[in-house]
């Protein structure tokens, strides 16, 4: 024991054992070393933040894209692909949502197709109603889980995963409408991309719907297109939505009568026409001027007191700096204006523009000739209303209620994956 | 020398010469109280400053671990009344050194997300003499632990990880009004006696060193002996916190020491 070597001990080395201390003491700096101290440590503490990640056909990616090529007509000659969307092994559950965005407009409501989720069918209808129903018409996309279910946050790993199948075909009725049909072959192969983004559920008791003002974490960017006028990527642009006449003095309405053309080959189109591209007019008096609006766009056709001349929706001369509700009143005097009707797929019946002489741009004093030719008061003649999911056979309560937009509680939790 | 003291010159040279050996190694102070050749001399018991533990942590609201398993009491609760019994029943363990228990990890997250927020408190009591407490935080070891594709997509691409900066954490002297509702977690108006608030790796920055606790009400900063005072530690990710912290960890140790009441040295080696 070390109390009966203490006894053993001489003055000697004990004053030395003293000494040592204050040296060591010295050494160190800390003179009072010497204190008692006791120590009590919690050691090993932890903390490892979890994670949120997507998992699109086992990859870790916030997009997917398919692929589909129609050759023939009929629901036995359609495409289908399955994309399986859901959260990594290692994620935490989380809300996730998906989102496809319209981008042919017309050609995607000339086509049919289904939806089908884990073997559900829930959708089936035009592929435009489909693609609406999947970017949520505001492109906020919907919940993954209640395109066919309840709409609860997603489990990690393969069992919360849920598949995807969307089929494509082109209907029967297409074989009457060689327009669209060769603006599909154009487009071919379609692509559908499809859009996930994936937020943590613990402390997001409600999903946070990602868009503007709902979502301070994420937002998807906007579908394009956004306008009203339906864009056309194989080379034709946008088409016509209205023609504005022009004369220096007042045109006889009734003595107008128009050709839609076949824009590739000048050939009048016999049969339906879904969108005009190129116009001839005949009018019984000389015309000097035309203005066409075609997207966003005006074009003006200086054709010099014809009677008979043809418009395009990329012809003519691009006009700049066009003042607002300009094809309220696009002629500089006397005129008449056509245009187009989406369900009659024809242009309504001309009415005549009175602009008291002023230049283009100021509404029109008498306003008979907007509510007279029954179109809308101006721009987009509204194309064929896409993403109105009506033609759906499952019922639109799906993405009607689970994705409705509701307060968040707290802050903007941030765990997310997209 | 009479035969009824058990002291003598050289005993008490010889006890004091020991303490000075051993006091030069800092690490093995601690257990200077509790080695065995000394346990027949009750005068180099009381000379040593006992420091024991209780704690109550809680994520999220819900109640992780407590320190009462380890003695068979009832759970400690976040309340002063429960740390005080706790306190008197001589459940308050010991964490360092040869009686320690096996604790673990007191604070052991694996899974935070933003929006989570903890709680831990920590019971300080002095066992046999009046001492004075000094704590030291410390978080090293931060990791990035791969990085997933969410982190990549923030631009976050080193190999370390940012979770220290992204945690908030605020200690406190959770002693009540005047003493009373201490120990329970919450921040009254009146306990404005912050020790560190900050990121983690602020904290750990102020605190690495050690800094002396004081609890005193009226300027007397040492707990009396045989009392107990309660010092809150809470943390939180804010929700706004984006993906970089994901998968990322942190480690943190929580020391303290108790020295005697007169002795102002920095156990820590930091500055006071």
């Amino acid at each position: 024991m070390s109390g009966a070597d203490g006894l053993r001990m001489n003055r000697r080395r004990l004053l030395a054992a003293i000494s040592t201390v204050g040296a060591a003491g010295a050494l160190t700096g800390r003179g009072a070393a010497a204190y008692l101290t006791d120590r009590e440590t919690l050691a090993d503490n932890r903390m490892t933040a979890g994670s949120v990640t997507l998992s699109l056909d086992g990859v870790d990616t916030g997009q997917a894209s398919l692929g589909f090529t129609i050759d023939d007509y009929g629901f036995e000659n359609r495409d289908e692909e399955t994309v399986c969307l859901g959260l990594g092994a290692d994620s935490n559950p989380g809300w996730v949502w998906v989102r496809a965005c319209p981008e042919h407009p017309t050609l995607e409501d000339a086509l049919d197709a289904s939806l089908t989720v884990d073997g559900e069918t829930v959708y089936s209808g035009s592929l435009g109603g489909l693609l609406g129903r999947l970017s949520g018409l505001d492109g906020g996309g919907v919940l993954l889980t209640a395109l066919a279910g309840d709409g609860d946050p997603v489990e990690p790993g393969a069992d919360g995963e849920t598949c995807l199948t969307v089929a494509i075909w082109a209907p029967r009725a297409l074989a009457d409408d060689p327009d669209t049909v060769r603006a599909l072959k154009a487009a071919s192969p379609f692509t559908v991309t499809i859009d996930a983004y994936a937020e943590q559920s613990r402390h997001v008791p409600t999903p946070r719907r990602p868009v503007e003002g709902l979502n301070p974490s994420f937002t998807f960017p906007a579908c394009e297109p956004t306008g009203g006028d339906e864009g056309d990527e194989d080379g034709d642009g946008y088409a016509i939505s209205n023609i504005s006449l022009c004369t220096s003095t007042p045109v006889d309405s009734t003595a107008i009568t128009w050709t839609i053309l076949d824009s590739d080959t000048g050939a009048a189109v016999t049969g339906s026409v879904d969108e005009p591209y190129a116009v001839r007019i005949e009018s019984a008096e000389p015309i000097q001027y035309a203005v066409v609006k075609a997207g966003q766009e005006f074009r003006r056709f200086d054709v010099g007191d014809a009677t008979t001349f043809t418009v395009t929706s990329t012809g003519g001369t691009l006009l700049d700096d066009v003042p607002p509700n300009f094809s309220r009143c696009a002629c500089g005097g006397d005129g008449v204006k056509l245009d187009w009707m989406d369900g009659v797929d024809d242009f309504g019946a001309p009415v005549t523009l009175s602009c008291d002489g002023e230049a283009g741009g100021k509404p029109p004093t008498d306003d008979v000739g907007e509510s007279s030719g029954g179109g809308p008061p101006d721009g987009p003649p509204g194309p064929t209303v896409r993403g109105t999911p009506g033609e759906g056979t499952t019922g639109d309560g799906t993405t009607g209620s689970d994705d409705a937009p509701e307060t968040t509680g707290g802050g903007p939790p941030n765990g997310d994956d997209k | 020398m009479t035969h009824g003291s058990p002291l003598t010159r050289r005993e008490l040279l010889a006890a004091i010469g020991g303490v000075g050996l051993l006091a030069a190694g800092p690490r093995v102070v601690g257990a200077l109280g509790r080695d065995p050749s000394f346990t027949q001399y009750t005068y180099a018991q009381s000379a040593g400053p006992d420091l024991r533990v209780a704690w109550y942590e809680r994520y999220n609201g819900i109640l992780q671990e407590e320190s009462n398993r380890f003695t068979g009491g009832d759970p400690l609760t976040n309340s002063s009344d429960a740390f005080n019994e706790s306190g008197n029943d001589g459940r308050f363990v010991d964490v360092t050194g040869t009686d320690a228990v096996a604790t673990g990890p007191v604070l052991s997250i694996p899974n935070a997300q933003p929006g989570d927020e903890g709680l831990l408190l920590i019971g300080l009591r002095a066992e046999n003499g009046p001492a004075r407490a000094w704590l030291s935080v410390t978080a090293a070891d931060f990791a990035e632990n791969s990085l997933v594709e969410p982190e990549r997509a923030e631009g976050d691409t080193d190999d370390t990880g940012e979770l220290q900066d992204y945690v908030d954490v605020e200690i406190w002297y959770d002693t009540g009004r005047l003493g009373v509702g201490g120990c329970n977690g919450e921040r009254d108006f009146t306990e404005e006696a912050v020790v560190a608030a900050g990121t983690l790796a602020e904290v750990s920055d102020t605190l690495d060193g050690g800094v002396a606790l004081d609890f005193g009400l009226v300027g007397d900063a040492c707990i009396e002996a045989g009392t107990q005072r309660c010092l809150a530690l809470r943390w939180r990710i804010d929700p706004a916190v984006t993906n970089v912290i994901q998968s990322d960890s942190a480690s943190l140790d929580i020391a303290f020491a108790a020295t005697t009441c007169d002795d102002t040295t920095n156990p820590f080696g930091g500055e006071l």
